[in-house]
């Protein structure tokens, strides 16, 4: 293969320099002629009837436009189960219920509106854990589900389960065996970019969404949903999306606010902009899922794993979104990380008075990780056996199948921890160790580490994975690619471009990519699962190829050669194994459109890759390729007001190859601190189902003053399914994270904390009861 | 009660008509169509916001746009030249994978313009400091650093 | 947000005068950096805002007859880059030093983190360590009240409504003090202290045992205070881990710890005893060597 221009370089991002010049179009940036502000009035109350609204003073406002609240617009069922309204009838089940919603000619009188409507609260009891919604006697918080059966306790009917081989037999072949419960709680995106929507209806109403959904395909349809509920059934609706300010998985999911925009806009015949304060941000968008989980693991006298057996309660919050849909993904570490032979995974889900989970960044992996690889540590001191050791035993090997019967093609997770283990330094800490070396009376030195593997091939969490694409050759030699993958800042579009320009064989600066539109790019399932760069650039080679057939077709008539001899570099057109002075690509479009009967070339293209979606047993080869990697951590402990300092953080990433190493580096940079803010300073706290820190005053983001020295490892398998032979890599870098740091801080202080975040209060009254 | 000020942007000298409790974000945004600095928290905490006023870095969304008359404003916009040629700092953002999602980068430019309009040889901490109020969920920061080290040496 | 009006005077007498007009329903303001975001939380109301970024009388930092003087108008990053601050109150520039970030020492005040009365409020602890009288002009005259009685309750001042403080003075230390602080918080900026503690200390002539300390303390109940209980634990006391253990007990013992979103009541008293000693090693060390850091 002769020498690759693009894939595998360090170029630039094609749209850094609008960035850059503060020229980018955010949702935040966007106004449209006529436009209304909308504000969102919430609940007072975490459980509670709702005996009257008086919209009265408020609809009186000078400058307000409408008002409406749930009696006024037509029944919308949305989320997962469908259990949830934009706005709310009748009661409010939590604090960041939606119960009334204003239209104004500006944001200021939009939010005094909201000051002017006058609700009257009946309080109900309410629970604010899973284990009190399952209490006996615990009060309803849904009285029907979403087909009007009346329901009669808090647990969801999502009942979550896999098994595979037979766990029993596995627990009595185990010499060692460890217990042990693990906690996650609630995490917010925090996408600096906050939340917002532009709605707006045409003469003939058709909607127009200027949106920052990361699903424009499937939120089309959400929307033609609230449409249809509307009478406007036929209805088109286009969605436009806006630069994006952070994703991170938070616009998976169609929300209440733009489902309120567009009622908004209906009943103003205005375009209704909503945009959220970051106040509302962290009311208001759904967090991480919270866990309860209870982990046994065993192994064989030789550090063989045996069994593996998990069961977690999570906290639903008050209305169902894609937090509850997390255990598909929980599964995926708890069957196969590692070689695992008997497996059980139960998860129970309830509904409780407090906000609600969505998709973020791992999508449960993170929260199943920490407690698969904190107790792997467990288990390799009950036996004996070095950490790295047992993770070495136990790793998975290219070409095997797990229990949950994910095939596993290319594999560098050997690779991985022996990197991490050499860039830590860990035999000599060993013998440090061993030594009995320590910093000083109060610091503690120690190293953790842990792995992970997540999808990286795509991932058929719906019947499609699929991927459209176009492509069209200009009369000056440039190809536009229509496609249906969204920028959410990790660099898409640019890899796209790289791609094309690679394998088309063009110059990159000849390669322009058009998306965002749904009325013009092919569809997409979604820019969700680490899959981007994988299906879309699958689909450019293969676009591409389809592109090629055309254009060397007309290039072999001009040039007498036949089709199959041709291939073309840089726009030139040459024969293949020949010195013969090559056609420039501009000469044949030219030729062939400028003629009687001319032609243009344009190609397209639906790529939906070899994946299965998990059948009733959660079992299927969900994901084409498989991600692996390994972080490692070496902690300094203050073991008198436990705070725990990050000194070296190894992070390397399985990901077959590296398309452009810079924007790799970026995800495995900004993963590892995201991961660590899950670790050790993040957490939404709640309070009764009041959120008690919604500022950046009081939810800990980690600062550049905050140095976190991640050297970033790329590792390449050369995969045979993915683009060039590469992998997803969005959400690996967060996952192992937090059990790293978990394990390092137990290898510092012979302490395990065991819930997160590992704040230095937590860790110091960890120390402090383990002295007693 | 509009109050007129006169002041300095982005080299030009400009003049506005504003209500005393605007904030020189909003002047900026909603007057001057100047989008590059964003409200992220509203209250300081993140940075998304900042300009330079007399050559100091400030949150320009605590900060009264009254209090810029007479001064000298340069946003992020007024760092590339007429002719398009990004400032080294733009340059180095975008050539070191500095920018993701973008959002918080006009401020962390700016924090950044700050220190090397004071400092050619800034070291790591010097740096980590000049952007601590820039908060970033994408990057990491470490590329950020890089291309502000990058921007430094390239503007001694 | 309600109207407000917004004067720049451009001197002390203007902005006495502007703000006599309004009677209460006007509002000092420097930085800004509190003032505006208790403004967007709903938690202040005014008709006016008087601004003091232009009033020459609260600007500077001055060296007279053996006292600073340290203007109330002079921002945390003047006072961050002032040789005379680094040098004379090492404790006073540590702990600018980790106050907010490069954008809000930009523009906030050391007046306003006196005025703003917050108990976190880092710069006051070293203050009160050296002993700062908070200097208020109002139309009718000058009076002196020092940092150490000036917080009657949380958010609270004794200056009175119509009062600006001009600024902050204090005796130039001895050459042979030493003086250390600590802000205990969650992360590296950005952050309100969990804990923080200033101790000042003076050893007998010929080293042996302390002759002077002063010690305060911050985020450790509704005000920052002076530890006075900790101070006599001190003074006359040998220093090392004995004395500085039953010292950080009489500062637990003096304080008032609450448990909010922060840190908890148990955690801030655990680490008053553990962040008291440390910080008197350090200001221990200082003043073994001659006061200088």
């Amino acid at each position: 293969m002769s020498e690759l221009l693009y894939v595998g370089k360090r170029i630039p991002r094609s749209d850094g320099a609008k960035k850059a010049t503060g020229r980018a179009i955010y949702i935040n940036d966007l106004k449209r002629p006529g436009m209304l502000y909308g504000a969102i009035l919430y609940s007072q109350h975490p459980h509670a009837i709702i005996k009257s609204i008086d919209l009265s003073r408020a609809k009186a406002l000078p400058g307000v436009r409408a008002v409406i609240t749930a009696d006024d617009v037509p029944d919308i069922p949305i989320g997962f189960i469908k259990d949830n309204r934009p706005l709310k009838k009748g009661k409010v089940r939590s604090m960041r219920d939606e119960i009334a919603a204003v239209a104004a000619i500006d944001p200021d009188i939009a939010a005094e509106a909201l000051t002017l409507i006058d609700v009257e609260y009946e309080p109900l009891p309410a629970v604010f854990t899973p284990e009190e919604a399952l209490a006996e006697g615990a009060p309803l918080i849904h009285e029907k589900d979403a087909k009007g059966r009346p329901l009669s306790d808090n647990k969801l009917k999502l009942p979550w389960k896999l098994v595979c081989g037979d766990v029993e037999e596995g627990k009595a072949r185990s010499k060692y065996v460890v217990e042990h419960e693990f906690r996650t709680t609630f995490v917010s995106h925090c996408c600096l970019g906050t939340s917002g929507v532009v709605a707006e209806f045409d003469p003939d109403k058709n909607l127009t969404m200027y949106s920052i959904t990361q699903i424009p395909y499937l939120a089309q349809g959400d929307y033609l949903e609230a449409l249809k509920a509307l009478g406007l059934g036929r209805s088109k609706v286009r969605v436009l999306c806006q630069t994006i300010g952070g994703g991170f998985g938070s616009k998976l999911d169609t929300h209440c606010y733009e489902f309120i925009a567009i009622l908004l806009a209906y009943a103003t015949g205005k375009p209704v902009k909503m945009q959220f304060s970051r106040e509302e941000e962290f009311l208001a968008q759904a967090t991480r899922q919270p866990t309860i989980t209870t982990i046994s693991h065993g192994c064989d006298v030789r550090g063989r794993l045996t069994f593996r057996q998990v069961k977690m309660l999570l906290d639903n919050g008050a209305y169902t979104s894609w937090g509850a849909t997390t255990p598909s993904v929980m599964m995926v570490p708890v069957s196969s990380l590692y070689r695992v032979p008997n497996v059980l995974y139960e998860a129970e889900i309830a509904y409780t008075n407090n906000l609600y989970s969505q998709a973020f960044r791992g999508y449960g992996n993170p929260q199943a990780t920490f407690a698969v690889e904190s107790s792997m540590d467990q288990l390799a001191e009950a036996a004996g056996i070095d950490p790295v050791e047992l993770r070495l035993i136990n790793a998975n090997q290219p070409g095997e199948t797990t229990p949950q019967r994910f095939k596993i093609t290319s594999c560098g997770l050997t690779e991985c921890i022996e990197k991490v283990r050499d860039g830590l330094g860990w035999e000599q800490h060993q013998k440090d160790k061993a030594e009995g070396l320590s910093v000083s009376s109060h610091k503690a030195r120690g190293m953790g580490m842990a792995s992970l593997i997540h999808v990286g091939g795509g991932a058929r969490v719906y019947r499609s994975d699929g991927h459209g694409m176009i492509m069209k050759l200009d009369d000056f030699g440039k190809l536009s690619v229509f496609t249906g993958a969204v920028e959410i800042g990790q660099g898409t579009e640019s890899t796209i471009r790289q791609v094309v320009a690679e394998s088309v064989g063009l110059p990159i600066a000849d390669v322009n990519i058009v998306a965002h539109d749904t009325d013009i790019c092919p569809w997409d399932v979604g820019t969700h699962a680490s899959r981007q760069a994988f299906i879309s650039c699958n689909a450019a080679i293969q676009c591409g190829a389809e592109l090629k057939k055309k254009l060397f077709s007309l290039a072999g008539e001009q040039m007498k050669v036949a089709p199959d001899e041709l291939d073309m570099r840089e726009g030139q057109i040459f024969r293949k194994g020949s010195d013969d002075e090559p056609m420039p690509l501009l000469k044949v479009l030219k030729k062939a459109h400028f003629s009687t009967q001319g032609k243009m070339v344009m190609a397209e293209t639906f790529y939906d890759p070899p994946n299965e979606m998990l059948d009733r047993e959660m079992k299927g080869n969900l994901s084409c390729s498989w991600a692996f990697g390994c972080h490692g951590v070496e902690v300094e402990v203050d073991t008198q007001t436990g705070q725990v300092k990050v000194l070296n953080y190894q992070a390397a990433h399985d990901v077959g190859k590296a398309l452009n190493p810079l924007f790799i580096e970026g995800q495995i940079y900004g993963a590892a601190v995201m991961g660590t803010g899950m670790a050790l300073t993040e957490e939404l706290k709640l309070d009764h189902g009041h959120v008690m820190n919604g500022r950046f005053t009081d939810y800990k983001l980690l600062t550049a003053k905050d140095k976190l020295p991640v050297t970033p490892i790329i590792v390449e398998t050369d995969d045979p399914a993915g683009p060039y032979g590469a992998k997803g890599i969005g959400e690996p870098g967060c996952v192992p994270s937090s059990p790293a740091i978990a394990n390092a801080i137990y290898d510092a202080i012979g302490v395990r904390i065991s819930q997160l975040p590992m704040t230095p209060e937590r860790v110091l009254k960890a120390i402090m009861e383990h002295e007693k | 009660m509009k109050r007129q000020i006169d002041f300095s942007l982005n080299g030009h000298p400009v003049t506005a008509e504003i209500n005393p409790s605007q904030s020189l974000l909003s002047l900026l945004r909603d007057e001057f169509e100047l989008t590059g600095a964003k409200e992220g928290c509203g209250e300081g905490e993140c940075g998304a916001c900042t300009v330079l006023v007399d050559g100091l870095a400030i949150n320009s969304c605590i900060f009264p746009a009254i209090e810029v008359s007479g001064c000298r404003v340069e946003t992020v916009e007024g760092l590339a030249t007429a002719d398009g040629a990004l400032h080294p700092l733009q340059q180095a953002f975008v050539e070191y994978g500095a920018v993701q999602c973008g959002f918080c980068t006009p401020g962390m430019v700016m924090s950044a313009k700050a220190l090397l309009d004071g400092a050619t040889s800034p070291d790591e901490d010097a740096i980590r400091t000049a952007i601590e109020g820039n908060l970033c969920r994408c990057t990491g920061y470490k590329q950020i650093v890089d291309a502000i080290q990058a921007a430094a040496e390239k503007m001694r | 947000m309600k109207d407000y009006d917004y004067h720049l005077p451009t001197s002390m007498a203007e902005a006495l005068r502007i703000k006599a007009g309004y009677g209460g329903k006007a509002r000092f303001v420097a930085g800004g950096t509190d003032v505006m975001v208790l403004k967007r939380a709903g938690r202040l109301d005014f008709q006016a805002l008087v601004s003091l970024r232009r009033v020459p009388e609260v600007t500077g930092i001055h060296e007279k007859a053996g006292s600073i003087l340290i203007g109330g108008g002079v921002t945390l990053t003047q006072l961050m880059q002032s040789e005379l601050v680094r040098h004379s109150l090492p404790s006073l520039h540590d702990a600018v030093s980790v106050m907010g970030c490069t954008q809000m020492r930009n523009l906030a005040t050391m007046g306003g983190n006196v005025m703003s009365a917050v108990s976190s409020g880092d710069t006051i602890p070293p203050l009160m360590t050296l002993d700062a009288q908070c200097r208020l002009a109002s139309a009718g005259g000058q009076r002196t009240v020092p940092l150490c009685d000036f917080f009657p309750g949380p958010r609270h001042t004794k200056a009175r409504e119509d009062e600006v403080l001009v600024g902050l003075e204090l005796p130039k230390p001895a050459p042979s003090c030493g003086m250390a602080f600590l802000k205990l918080g969650r992360r590296a900026a950005l952050d309100l202290a969990v804990v923080s503690i200033a101790i000042l200390l003076e050893l007998e002539p010929g080293g042996g045992c302390i002759a002077k300390a002063r010690a305060a303390a911050g985020a450790v109940g509704p005000t920052p205070i002076r530890l006075y209980a900790a101070e006599r634990a001190l003074i006359g006391a040998a220093p090392g881990e004995e004395a500085f253990a039953s010292a950080a007990q009489a500062a637990l013992e003096e304080s008032s710890p609450w448990d909010d979103v922060r840190a908890s009541r148990w955690y801030r008293e655990e680490m008053i005893k553990v962040v008291f000693p440390r910080v008197a090693w350090t200001a221990l060390e200082r003043a073994g060597a001659g006061g200088r850091s």
